[in-house]
């Protein structure tokens, strides 16, 4: 079993719409996948219609997380279920913090699902905080949704500089950029400078469509009703990527 | 555990009648209905459809089934892909054939695969080879029964419009066996099958209600296994076991003929794996339903004619000696694929060895297909079958009235567990007789050969005291197994110093010196390699290579064969110490008052004897 996070401390940069299509695209591919919504938003859940309610709320599934099998729903797709939201996760912090092990809480959860999933994929709240350092010590990967701006690049800088901190640094980190416009110069500037700095950058991008917009209204991946779609494809190549990337 | 257990699939044959014309109905307008009343009465939503061929994949013994898996290759029809998908059996579903193990959930999945492939090592999905790999052992995967199915799914949606159960609707026809498609086209009629979504326990209770009751309540086996069973299979039945039930009163004579007859069913079944190489465990079944045959007939004495006794014992020593060779270069060249350190780090000087064993092999298979196909080995089946089957073939056999039981002579009439009590009773005592006075391996390696025989001499008499043989049973395989390890070492020491032989002979350079003639490692000499061109001298260097690791091979072989041996001679004295010999004859008192009608004292009675 592999544990992807799909992780920015940057909101709006396409997170919840890469975990769900990414899900998508490994389901297609015969991989049990179970995708755990971590944002009390529930913005996972709403794309997979499921109610973003746990039973026992963020602190049960810290306190008794043999139960966590339990709270997994099914979706409208095979072989892929969803561990929904809750807006206690607001307070997951909290609940974290007072645990024994309060940064391994997550990857013992993680670990109890080893038997039933090929592929854990974490949508993260966009924050840099206790919460991330769990996702960070259960990720066999984190997987990093950049807009081709100069703020992104400042985010990626401040999350090297957090990982080196709390000695995680060794987690491989794959970025990619999203919301690609390419008719702005600066998108294109930004792209070749960062595949030109790191080896860590993706050449697979995730441009901004319509059709990733109306993920909203459709509440399903994109590969569903536009298949042959820009934006499906891209995520297609997106996986394809990653997954040999990581091999 | 409780919620998986209530989400299990719920399948059901589709009976859509109560009153009316139903039954003059055809499968198309069956299918209307159905979908009508999963639209309209139920307020489903339509998931799609399509035509399906899918076959039934397991080894020929069913070890994937008997541990709760079903394995299918699948193709959407029509220029589908092909897919291989594990799951688990439904335990809530009726099976048939032998109870199954519930499967862990760790093992199922899909991988996408054009056609079945007849070993899982080459599959993409790791989980699901090495799942596989386990579950399968050293046999083949082939394709049991092929069958089509024409499907349509509905689903029921909550108030998000969330899929939160499913129904699959199957028409599904056999359409033969994996090699012979449309010899069988057989309906096998329309099934539903009720599929929880996970976390949704209530929904799928109250659906699985709603198609009950208007689809009909009478579950179903899944439609593979109707299938398999619908060409002749029965899955989980190892078609080389020897489960043959003896009636408590049987004679001798129909006991003899009963056991010979599931002989002669397990050569019969064995015969084309075997012709075919699919694995090497049909040779191996093969073989040991050749020994129970020549077991029975040792037995058979006073029942069967004292020339076809030794006639047919002949002729299946005969097929013994035929395959014995390849069966023991399977073995051989199986043990040269062990992880085991001293084989390992020879593995790649012993290349050409393994070329000469693989060529061996192919000859002697070659032997056994040229034997099969010969007037010889017809004349051993039908004298078999004959004997399995035609009454008149047993000597005393009354068949005025047709029935199975002795007339004539006195010493027929005895229930056969009886007169295997007092045969194998003997047996016992001259095995442990043997094994006292046993001093050189030959002695050993005839002890085995003894135990062995009485093993599958009592194993035939299984239904008649289950619980005392198979303690039995238990005892003489462990001592055949300590005595079978002793003989592997010698067999494989010898094969391996022939084999060695052979390829010194075979090269040129051996041909092309007197002084490499008299010697194949001499080829290896700085004198001999001084003699020879260069391209001669590489030739050499990987043959020496090969004859030094086949040296240091046949050494280490013989080194374990005198510790198996050592360990063996324990083993012996374990089921020759008091206690065992005393288990031993309460099992033959078993065997003897099997047939007795159940009268108090009865046991103490045998007791006192």
């Amino acid at each position: 079993m592999k544990v992807l996070a799909v992780y920015n401390a940057k909101g709006g940069v396409g997170k919840t719409s890469t975990v769900v299509n990414l899900a998508f695209e490994a389901t297609r591919r015969q991989c049990r996948t179970l995708v755990w919504d971590l944002d009390p938003q529930g913005a996972a859940s709403f794309y997979f219609r499921v109610a973003p309610k746990l039973e026992g709320g963020a602190k049960g599934l810290i306190r008794q997380r043999d139960r966590v099998v339990d709270h997994i729903k099914g979706t409208d797709f095979d072989n892929l279920d969803l561990l929904p939201a809750d807006f206690s996760l607001r307070n997951f912090d909290l609940h974290l913090d007072r645990a024994k092990g309060r940064t391994t809480r997550v990857a013992k959860v993680t670990q109890l699902l080893a038997d039933d999933y090929d592929l854990i994929l974490m949508d993260c709240p966009p924050q840099v905080s206790l919460a991330s350092e769990n996702v960070f010590a259960a990720a066999d990967c984190l997987v990093v949704p950049l807009i081709p701006t100069t703020l992104s690049l400042r985010t990626l800088e401040q999350l090297d500089d957090f990982r080196t901190r709390t000695k995680q640094a060794d987690v491989p980190l794959r970025c990619f950029f999203s919301m690609v416009d390419g008719r702005k110069r600066l998108h294109a500037e930004v792209m070749q400078q960062l595949w030109a700095e790191r080896s860590d950058v993706l050449r697979s991008a995730i441009p901004a469509a319509t059709e990733i917009e109306q993920m909203g209204l459709r509440r399903s991946p994109v590969g569903i009703w536009a298949p042959a779609s820009i934006a499906a494809r891209a995520y297609s190549d997106l996986w394809e990527e990653l997954t040999s990337s990581l091999r | 555990m409780a919620e998986y257990a209530r989400m299990q699939p719920l399948l059901i044959a589709v009976t859509t009648g109560g009153a009316g014309d139903h039954h003059d109905r055809s499968p198309q307008d069956e299918l209307q209905v159905i979908r009508h009343r999963l639209s309209h009465e139920l307020g489903l939503s339509p998931d799609g459809e399509g035509h399906l061929e899918r076959a039934l994949v397991d080894t020929f013994d069913w070890r994937l089934y008997r541990r709760g898996f079903v394995l299918e290759h699948e193709r959407s029809l029509p220029g589908g892909a092909g897919c291989l998908r594990l799951s688990p059996l439904s335990l809530s579903a009726p099976v048939v054939g032998a109870p199954v193990v519930g499967a862990p959930p760790a093992a199922v999945g899909e991988a996408a695969v054009e056609s079945v492939p007849s070993r899982p090592e080459s599959l993409a999905n790791v989980r699901m080879r090495d799942a596989l790999c386990e579950l399968v052992g050293p046999r083949a995967l082939q394709p049991i029964v092929t069958v089509s199915s024409r499907w349509f799914r509905f689903r029921l949606l909550d108030d998000e419009a969330k899929t939160v159960g499913r129904v699959t609707v199957s028409d599904d026809v056999v359409l033969g066996t994996a090699g012979n498609l449309g010899s069988g086209r057989q309906a096998l009629g329309i099934t539903a099958q009720v599929t929880a979504v996970r976390g949704y326990p209530a929904h799928y209770e109250r659906l699985a209600a709603s198609i009950v009751g208007a689809l009909g309540d009478q579950q179903a086996i899944p439609a593979l296994l109707r299938a398999a069973a619908a060409i002749g299979r029965e899955p989980g039945r190892d078609p080389s076991a020897f489960d043959v039930h003896l009636p408590a009163d049987a004679t001798a004579p129909l006991a003899i003929r009963l056991l010979l007859r599931r002989v002669s069913e397990v050569l019969a079944a064995n015969e084309p794996g075997v012709r075919q190489g699919l694995d090497d465990e049909f040779l191996h079944d093969y073989r040991v339903a050749m020994r129970r045959g020549r077991a029975v007939i040792h037995l058979a004495a006073g029942v069967l004619d004292k020339a076809d006794r030794r006639g047919l014992d002949e002729e299946l020593r005969w097929l013994g000696g035929l395959t014995g060779a390849a069966r023991d270069l399977d073995v051989l060249l199986v043990d040269l694929e062990t992880d085991d350190p001293v084989v390992a780090s020879r593995r790649a000087d012993l290349a050409p060895l393994v070329q000469q064993l693989k060529q061996w092999r192919n000859e002697a298979r070659e032997a056994i297909d040229a034997a099969f196909d010969g007037e010889r080995h017809r004349a051993l089946l039908l004298a078999l079958g004959r004997l399995a089957e035609d009454p008149g073939g047993l000597s005393g056999l009354d068949t005025t009235d047709g029935a199975d039981r002795l007339g004539g002579n006195a010493k027929t009439q005895t229930p056969a567990g009886a007169k295997a009590a007092e045969h194998l009773r003997d047996v016992h005592r001259s095995l442990c007789r043997k094994g006292r006075s046993a001093g050189c391996p030959e002695d050993w390696h005839d002890l085995r050969k003894v135990a062995k025989r009485l093993r599958y001499q009592l194993d035939g008499f299984r239904s008649l005291a289950p619980e005392p043989v198979d303690q039995a049973l238990d005892t003489l395989r462990e001592l055949q197994t300590a005595l079978g390890e002793a003989q592997d070492r010698a067999a494989h020491a010898e094969l391996l110093h022939q084999a060695g032989l052979a390829l010194a002979r075979s090269t040129p350079l051996a041909r092309s010196t007197p002084l490499a003639r008299s010697t194949p490692l001499a080829r290896s000499t700085p004198l001999a390699r001084s003699t020879q061109s260069a391209r001669s001298t590489q030739i050499d260097d990987g043959i020496a290579r090969a004859l030094l690791a086949t040296g240091a091979l046949v050494e280490w072989h013989r080194v374990r064969g005198e510790v198996a041996l050592a360990a063996a001679v324990k083993t012996f004295r374990r089921f020759d110490s008091r206690g065992s010999r005393r288990r031993f004859e309460r099992l033959w008192d078993a065997l003897q008052s099997a047939a007795d009608p159940v009268v108090p004292g009865n046991s103490a009675d045998v007791d006192d004897r």
